[in-house]
């Protein structure tokens, strides 16, 4: 697969404060790729680093093959669409839309046609000569895709463009944003703070923390597959089961939790009586009013409270040892199967065991 | 609107319209009375109502010439003032340091909080024969003999660009604060050039403060008697000096009169015609 963007060994720091730490990324051609991370974990840095906003200290930024760490960002041919949309008050809707092509002394009626195709893309055909100030927060967001699109740039970045919109306008876009990606296969990078975002939009994603790159993967991967503790609790709402390895027959793992023995899996090599979290999803795991035979992990227990949420009920436990778990139930019916004080059993299979190797200490600061 | 309200906003307004309406129009009302009446060969000011005071102006090339400097140093000193200003202003918005951009504030509005006599005296002491500049030029050897700058209309440019500079550049440094500098960094990726972002995005956004700063300094300009004064005469043709000099030296009080208002209505053509004219070269302004 070609490579469109590639940064090698990239390291980036605002005055003795280190952001970025031997960063290595690449983004396939056509592919919609999210960084996701907390503020401050350097997200928005790498991509301001690939827009050519900023110098890297160390490393190379490839853009379609070309080192273009020397080149300023109006000769990257990059398409950017910021969180604040950055539409230009003074022009209409057709000249922002027609200012990267004007700015390439395109001709009149190349502009023309190409703004007109932009804005049919992004579904705002009749609205040109329109004042910005006059659009909804929505319209102007498809002004500003619409912008980055008709320079036809190698690569779109997208600086948390939906944080702006309200919830409802915000799932909207995201259905509309995948498509569109789809419709013009441009090489997108995206980066948000909101899990829901980049799983539901992205082929890719990347999970970055503090400068560093923790893990990359399809959303299915890393919500499967977490490697490090970091990601288990930055997707979804896991719970932290800490424990040693008691016995290990292939890929099964058998945990020993306090007074519970925990079914896993796990593929790479892990000593008997090595330290280990079990990270078990709220979503994963299921109650029952008696133990079920078929599954293979069953703890007792009690529930402390519940959280109603419509579709879904949302249930701490407490086992006997006192650990509490998080239980997410989904519910058609948006009836609540049980009841705060009900005895229930928490159950789940090996498979959705996800097994971390480490203590308890070492995992102090994500763990509460 | 409630009476409450009303009454709240007439008790705001009041004290300025009051001030404005004692000191400014009831004068100007009575300096336009004064302005129609004339004097006499005997120098004895008949109050009849006539316009001899502006036909004089109209006709007597004295005049014609100061009017012609007065729109010569105004053209000159605000196309400086803008040239001059606007990158210093821009370079004073940007500058990362804090501490840098506090003291160059500092040194913007420095001139401001010295008596303008005491600015002037300056630039005689700067470029008088025996000042500082010709003295350093002469122990050079640069020079045989002092150069004459002191008198010149030269003088009076450099003197009252230095003396309104800051009223250019704070309107334009407060514009290009207000500008959110995302939107050239949007333009620069869409592939503006560090040149095209200003010319498209830079200037016509921070245009409103162009055109306050200008109106200013063509206001400023257009009235400013005392700096040319010191550096250049009172024989030097600008039209603040020959209302000076008629009113103050000649007592013709009513003509000095008429010539006010001709300034005072010139001014105002001027500052209107600007601010059209600006607003036309960099399209609509935000």
């Amino acid at each position: 697969m070609d490579i469109d963007v590639e940064l090698r060994g990239v390291a980036m720091s605002y005055g003795p404060t280190p952001v970025l730490h031997n960063l290595d990324l690449e983004v396939y051609k056509g592919e919609f790729l999210s960084l996701l991370g907390p503020s401050g974990c350097g997200k928005t840095t790498t991509l301001n680093i690939i827009g050519g906003f900023l110098t890297p200290l160390r490393g190379t930024v490839t853009l379609g093959g070309r080192i273009v760490n020397d080149v300023p960002p109006y000769r990257r041919n990059t398409g950017m669409v910021f969180q604040s949309y950055a539409l230009f008050p003074h022009m209409s809707v057709f000249d922002n839309v027609a200012f990267g092509l004007k700015v390439r002394r395109v001709g009149a009626a190349d502009i023309a046609r190409r703004v007109r195709d932009a804005l049919t893309l992004v579904q705002l055909e009749g609205l040109d000569q329109r004042a910005i100030r006059e659009l909804s927060g929505g319209q102007q967001q498809r002004v500003a895709i619409a912008r980055a699109l008709a320079i036809d740039p190698l690569v779109l970045l997208m600086d948390e463009p939906l944080s702006n919109l309200d919830a409802q306008l915000r799932r909207q876009m995201r259905v509309e944003l995948r498509r569109l990606q789809r419709q013009v296969g441009i090489t997108t990078i995206f980066v948000t703070h909101d899990q829901e975002e980049a799983l539901t939009l992205s082929d890719r994603l990347v999970v970055m923390n503090r400068g560093r790159i923790e893990q990359a993967g399809t959303p299915i991967e890393l919500y499967r597959r977490p490697r490090t503790p970091f990601v288990a609790q930055f997707l979804g709402h896991p719970n932290f089961l800490f424990g040693t390895v008691a016995e290990r027959r292939g890929s099964d793992v058998t945990v020993q939790v306090g007074p519970h023995r925990v079914r896993a899996t796990y593929e790479d090599a892990l000593e008997s009586g090595a330290p280990v979290a079990v990270v078990l999803r709220a979503e994963s795991a299921a109650l029952h009013r008696t133990a079920p035979a078929e599954r293979a992990n069953a703890l007792p227990g009690t529930i402390a409270y519940t959280v109603y949420l419509g579709t879904s009920s949302e249930y701490e436990v407490r086992l006997a040892d006192g650990v509490r778990l998080r239980v997410i139930e989904q519910m058609p019916s948006g009836i609540p199967s049980f009841a705060e004080g009900e005895a229930v059993v928490v159950s789940w299979v090996p498979e959705d065991s996800i097994v971390l190797p480490g203590s308890r200490e070492s995992m102090a600061d994500l763990v509460s | 609107m409630s009476a409450r309200r009303r009454l709240a906003v007439a008790g705001l307004l009041a004290p300025a319209v009051m001030l404005l309406l004692l000191f400014f129009v009831v004068p100007s009302v009575d300096l336009f009375r004064l302005s129609l009446a004339h004097m006499d060969a005997q120098r004895a000011i008949h109050h009849d109502v006539s316009l001899v005071n502006y036909r004089n102006f109209a006709t007597n090339p004295y005049f014609h010439r100061m009017v012609w400097g007065s729109v010569k140093l105004t053209f000159v000193v605000t196309a400086l003032c803008l040239l001059l200003g606007y990158p210093a202003a821009y370079f004073m918005v940007r500058v990362r340091s804090t501490v840098a951009r506090t003291l160059l504030y500092a040194i913007v509005v420095s001139p401001l909080l010295i008596s303008v006599i005491v600015r002037s005296y300056g630039w005689v002491v700067l470029l008088a024969n025996n000042g500082v500049i010709n003295g350093t030029l002469l122990s050079l050897g640069l020079i045989e003999r002092p150069l004459r700058m002191l008198g010149t209309f030269g003088s009076v440019i450099v003197a009252t660009v230095h003396v309104l500079l800051p009223f250019m550049m704070l309107p334009i440094a407060s514009a290009l604060q207000s500008l959110d500098t995302v939107l050239e960094r949007a333009a620069q990726s869409l592939g503006a050039s560090p040149w095209q972002t200003f010319w498209r995005v830079t200037l016509p956004l921070t245009m409103p403060g162009v055109v306050a700063g200008t109106s200013l300094v063509i206001a400023l300009t257009l009235g400013i008697y005392i700096t040319p004064l010191l550096v250049a005469g009172p024989l030097q043709p600008l039209f603040a000096i020959g209302i000076y000099y008629v009113t103050l030296s000649q007592l013709d009080f009513p003509l000095g009169a008429a010539l006010s208002f001709v300034l005072l209505a010139f001014t105002l053509l001027v500052i209107a015609l600007a601010g059209r004219l600006l607003k036309t070269v960099k399209g609509s302004v935000a």
